[in-house]
């Protein structure tokens, strides 16, 4: 039996399915969960980052793992928070932050400044 | 304005906002900015006034803001230009009222102020912004339901390490990524603290004993932290980071000077400085004049750190202010019994009985004094 785990990424505020048969018990747990609604016809919706360790551990038999998105203020990719050295101590609900490959830029600064600048049409 | 870090949704929500706003299509009268300390909501409003040529017209908890206070310095704004903005050439620039630290608006000192600034900002149509760390949605409700509301989020730790990382590089710092990871781990979102701590590793002083300090600590971890402090700098931002316990630390020195068994001439001097430094501190609190905090944090640390020659610390609270502070009542009213017979036994009123007298004959009236008071007691009272 395979044990591949399948990775569903979390976007804030926006609804996502799990892909996988909950069952009524499971569901009423996970929706009894702080951070976490369900919208009728739509599915679940986080909306603190905080559930997800949570939700994470009650699906874990199934081989699904909620993992939040967040994208690169810089390149506008996924910062991979999974892998981020200040997980633990990060509250992980924010818009945007930085990935490593653009934090490690030695110019990173002078990027985000200018990527600012666009953002808020500044001339 | 591209130079602040975080909050970039917010950001465009003030832009788009003020721009809807020059069109007159906006209900609210100007923008609320709500956050916690340290995340850059005055320095977007300054970023933002000088990209966009508005001249900041600032008040804060600084500064008088009663209704009277807020009419003089503001009521004039949308009618005249100042003497000084004119000759500094910024009449050309469009006003902006910011009233920052609302949250911390005194209900009886600056009784009128949110009706006075949402009536200006009506009247005046000056662009109004304000900021707060906490809103109450009960005392606020006339500014919530008149101001637009932005909020403003912690940032998040990389984005803390590029501004302390852009720091270093411009300051031409020598301080390692791993020195840099702590003060992120330290400063849970707030910039300016990050700053500050970054500042502090710069000039030496290590990083535990940076992040230690900024925590508000209760008043006798304070006490014997300070008295434990190697440096000068370690002295100073204990006591920048625990205002509260200022009121107490300087009854605490006074105890420590008028006990300490040193030479009355130096027990003088001691007093007299400290004598300055309550009467600045007391006139910081009744006029309000945080500007004043400034010398009170060169003088107070430049103090301790000299005592600390002469003076040991014993790590307790003098045991008559334990007294003091009694929370049980049975004891509470047997002390304040006793409190209101003793003066007596001394020809003195109460208030001078116990800042006068108690402190030095504390010991004497647990021993013979006490027996004696207890037979004066007994005769007066039966």
């Amino acid at each position: 039996m395979s044990s591949r785990i399948n990775v569903i990424k979390v976007f804030p505020g926006r609804p996502f399915q799990f892909r996988i048969r909950l069952g009524s018990t499971l569901f009423k747990a996970i929706v009894k969960i702080k951070g976490i609604e369900y919208r009728k016809g739509e599915g679940f919706v986080i909306t603190s980052y905080d559930a997800i360790p949570k939700v994470n551990a009650l699906i874990e038999r199934f081989n699904v793992m909620l993992i939040p998105y967040i994208p690169c203020v810089i390149c506008g990719k996924d910062v991979h928070c999974e892998t981020c050295e200040y997980s633990i101590n990060c509250r992980k609900d924010l818009e945007a932050c930085i990935c490593k490959t653009c934090l490690n830029q030695s110019d990173a600064w002078r990027k985000y400044s200018e990527i600012q600048k666009t953002n808020l049409d500044i001339k | 304005m591209d130079e602040v870090i975080g909050n970039e949704d917010a950001k465009k929500k003030f832009i788009e906002w003020v721009k809807r706003w020059k069109k007159k299509e906006v209900e609210e009268l100007g923008i609320l900015l709500v956050g916690p300390p340290g995340i850059g909501k005055t320095s977007w409003v300054h970023a933002f006034a000088n990209t966009f040529g508005y001249n900041v017209i600032e008040t804060n908890a600084s500064d008088y803001r009663s209704q009277k206070a807020l009419e003089e310095r503001l009521g004039h704004i949308s009618r005249s230009v100042s003497l000084d903005s004119f000759f500094m050439g910024m009449h050309k620039k469009e006003p902006l009222i910011f009233l920052d630290e609302v949250d911390g608006l005194d209900p009886k000192a600056d009784k009128g102020a949110i009706e006075t600034v949402i009536k200006i900002a009506k009247s005046s149509g000056v662009l109004t912004v304000l900021a707060a760390n906490i809103v109450d949605p009960k005392r606020y409700k006339e500014l919530l339901k008149n101001f637009y509301v932005i909020e403003f989020k912690p940032l998040s730790p990389r984005q803390i390490e590029l501004l302390l990382r852009k720091i270093v590089y411009l300051e031409n710092l020598d301080i390692k990524d791993e020195k840099l990871r702590e003060i992120v781990l330290k400063c849970k979102g707030d910039a300016r603290a990050a700053i500050n701590m970054l500042q502090s590793v710069a000039i030496g002083i290590s990083i535990e004993a940076v992040g230690t300090t900024l925590e508000n600590l209760p008043f006798e971890v304070f006490m014997k932290r300070l008295f434990e402090a190697k440096t000068y700098d370690e002295v100073v931002s204990l006591i920048q980071s625990n205002i509260t316990h200022l009121e107490d630390l300087i009854q605490i020195l006074w105890d420590l000077v008028s006990r300490s068994g040193m030479d009355i001439k130096y027990i003088a001097d001691f007093l007299k400085e400290l004598s300055d430094i309550d009467i600045l501190w007391s006139r910081i609190n009744r006029e309000r004049k945080w500007g004043l905090l400034r010398y009170l944090f060169n003088l107070l640390p430049s103090y301790i750190y000299r005592l600390k020659r002469y003076v040991t610390y014993e790590e307790k609270f003098p045991e008559y202010r334990f007294y003091l502070f009694v929370k049980n009542r049975k004891v509470r009213e047997q002390r304040d019994e006793i409190y209101n017979l003793i003066p007596r036994y001394f020809h003195v009123s109460k208030r001078k009985f116990i800042t006068e007298i108690l402190p030095y004959s504390y010991k004497l009236l647990i021993g013979d004094m006490w027996r004696d008071f207890r037979e004066w007691c007994d005769r007066m009272f039966g």
